[in-house]
């Protein structure tokens, strides 16, 4: 016993003397995070915010141009531009500016489109009078013309595409509910005063005056999440660039195997009556401080400098704090046995750093760290149920997004610890 | 271990390693009595260190036995690591930790700590004048420093048997001298040392007794001075080792 502190302890003078693996180990780390979560939350907040800028000129002076400019103009997800330069637009600027990528679209809405439509839909209404059995009409009107700059990213352009169609559609049917008034005023004779009122006053009705948006769509989310955790980019962010730095002690750690076995220690290590096990468990437990330290690190970041110092979301710990503890008791040992397997197999310290780290990059993709797994294709969804990243953080998404305890997590604790100890295992065995 | 008793029984020892078409080892026997300085001499390639390595246990041979101290052959136990002491070849210390740090760890790995532990590095320190060097990191030191400390941290624990694989490669003459007189000082007080070397006049004056070996084999072993007399055309140990292993080079 007395034994492995003196291992822990020379492992621990030889990290904190080292001040570039140090910086590697903890600050990289939270510049990582920082940046991508301030980055993602730009993008998010550049999709579904409203400051995406769209140039809009209007020719149609019927319902279709005003019920749409009106209906985008209240959209969240765009801001409608009306003038460059304090002139009104035209089709040529627009279409200039949005390929010289000024703007990332523009919409045109040509000239009567709402009278070409509204002889659409009278048509199809007589069809549906007269009993034609196909009454949906041949004759498509493009009067809504959107035009993309050609390095629009396709999630902003199927944000922009789905307000517009929204918008679309809104004023398409209350075009409809317009010729329906107008034609039955039109068509129904009635002597009784009452109902010629009921019908002039229907023929009078301005469709846009109608309510509208009655059925609210309320979202909420599944029951598992527990009641003080509100998902948000931080929740997510924060467990998985934590488990992401866990791994990349892969380099020190390794590089520290490598260093004994290259420059002679490790043989002489051979020659003293300490089972080799003994040290490769100080080495476990030096690192196993260093990665609790640096969840520690990451997790007072979410806690406090992520919301008073960069507007971001600050993360909430929930109340499984056992469950929090374990999880990151064994992502750690985890990512100590990979870094024990690298230093194993690897021969010299830049194989070491180069093979750790692409692998770590390649590990964390196919764990959801870069992209969520349900985004992946089927075939890497499947790879991915391999990598060790992708059980501590589906471990960590439960206990931070969902909510869960240790009774949620176990699978995934055995797992991460069944790989701890195959590692050590195969580098007792090789080593010892 | 009584003196003149058997430390070191080497029998029949052969060692191929994996890959290898040619044995490194092709039968070698010796016997190391306690108390002797025993030099083994040889050529670039000629299983100097291979030898070493194996009765340090650092692998196991391919065939033959090797018994320390009566324990039974082959079998490198915790007891038998407690009673050899290491220094090898290159420099196998820790570069981020002190002169002090390193030698203490060694100790510690040997069962020391507190006042003995204490004691024992400071007496060192001080016996290879190490001393004013005892805080500074390995990475920082000179060549000669990192030598004395190698040297210090194989013999941390007082071994009974001290193995010493080429100990003064690159080491000044003061630094040399040094480790001299302190291995004759340690041989005085009853440790058997077993000295690789590379250099003759080192070997004809502190062992008393030598094994030349070359191509894996022992071809000559004997007290240094019985050995030349042996061959009335040579003046002096580098001589009888060129005559016996040739003028031809080596890897």
């Amino acid at each position: 016993m007395r034994k492995l502190y003196f291992n822990i302890h020379r492992e621990i003078l030889t990290l904190v003397r080292d001040r570039a693996g140090l910086s590697i180990l903890f600050l990289m780390p939270l510049l990582l995070i920082i940046v991508i979560t301030l980055t993602q939350q730009n993008a998010i907040h550049s999709v579904s915010g409203s400051d995406i800028d769209i140039l809009f000129v209007n020719h149609d002076d019927g319902t279709i141009g005003k019920l749409m400019r009106q209906a985008l103009s209240q959209s969240e997800e765009i801001n409608l531009v009306e003038d460059y330069r304090s002139k009104p637009l035209s089709d040529n600027i627009l279409k200039i500016l949005v390929a010289k990528g000024k703007f990332r679209a523009g919409i045109i809405i040509s000239e009567n489109t709402s009278e070409e439509a509204e002889k659409e839909v009278i048509t199809g209404m007589k069809s549906l009078v007269e009993g034609d059995e196909d009454t949906t009409t041949e004759k498509k009107i493009h009067g809504v013309q959107i035009i993309f700059d050609p390095a629009i990213r396709e999630v902003i352009k199927t944000s922009i595409l789905n307000a517009v169609k929204l918008a679309e559609r809104g004023a398409e049917t209350r075009l409809m509910t317009q010729v329906l008034f107008n034609e039955l005023s039109e068509v129904i004779e009635t002597d009784d005063p009452a109902s010629q009122a009921v019908l002039d006053a229907l023929k009078d009705t301005r469709t846009d005056e109608l309510p509208q948006d009655i059925v609210e769509v309320d979202a909420t989310y599944g029951e598992g999440s527990a009641a003080v955790i509100k998902p948000s980019i931080t929740q997510n962010n924060v467990p998985a660039f934590s488990l992401f730095a866990m791994f990349f002690i892969v380099i020190p750690l390794a590089g520290s195997l490598i260093a004994e076995k290259n420059e002679g220690t490790y043989d002489r290590i051979k020659t003293l009556p300490v089972p080799y096990i003994n040290i490769l468990l100080g080495k476990t437990l030096a690192y196993l401080l260093v990665c609790f330290l640096q969840f520690f690190l990451m997790v007072l970041v979410g806690v406090y400098v992520f919301p008073h110092w960069l507007g971001l979301p600050a993360l909430v710990t929930g109340s499984h704090y056992f469950a929090i503890f374990m999880a990151t008791l064994v992502s750690a040992l985890s990512a100590i046995g990979f870094g024990l397997l690298v230093g194993t197999y690897s021969s010299t310290h830049n194989q070491a750093a180069m093979f750790g780290a692409i692998l770590v990059v390649i590990m964390a993709a196919l764990g959801g760290i870069f992209m969520p797994v349900n985004m992946m294709p089927e075939n890497l969804k499947l790879i991915s149920g391999l990598s060790p990243l992708r059980w501590g953080i589906d471990m960590y998404l439960d206990i931070f997004a969902r909510g869960a305890g240790i009774a949620e997590i176990w699978k995934n604790l055995l797992l991460l610890f069944a790989f701890f100890g195959i590692s050590l295992g195969i580098a007792a065995k090789r080593f010892g | 271990m009584s003196h003149n008793s058997p430390a070191i029984i080497i029998k029949n020892l052969h060692k191929r390693y994996n890959g290898s078409d040619v044995e490194a080892l092709k039968g070698i026997n010796l016997t190391i009595k306690a108390g002797e300085f025993y030099g083994i001499l040889g050529p670039n390639a000629a299983g100097k260190t291979t030898l070493i390595s194996l009765i340090c246990g650092l692998f196991r041979p391919t065939d033959g036995t090797i018994a320390i101290d009566h324990q039974v052959p082959g079998n490198h136990t915790i007891e038998v690591k407690k009673i050899i002491g290491l220094v090898p070849q290159e420099i196998a210390l820790f570069a981020s930790l002190t002169v002090r740090e390193n030698i203490s760890y060694f100790g510690q790995m040997h069962g020391l700590f507190g006042k003995i532990l204490n004691d024992t590095v400071s007496y060192l320190l001080e016996r290879l004048q190490l001393k004013n060097q005892a805080g500074k990191l390995i990475k920082e030191c000179s060549g000669g420093i990192r030598r004395r400390v190698n040297l210090a941290s194989g013999m941390v624990h007082n071994p009974e048997i001290l193995v010493l694989d080429e100990p003064t490669v690159g080491v000044d003459p003061q630094s040399r001298n040094l480790i001299f007189e302190y291995l004759e000082e340690l041989n005085h007080k009853g440790t058997t040392i077993l000295y690789t070397t590379h250099y003759m006049n080192e070997a004809e004056e502190l062992c008393t007794t030598i094994s030349i070996i070359d191509d894996g084999l022992v071809i000559a072993t004997g007290n240094p001075a019985d050995l030349i007399g042996q061959y009335g055309d040579c003046n002096d140990l580098g001589e009888l080792f060129l005559k016996l292993t040739g003028k031809a080079l080596r890897e």
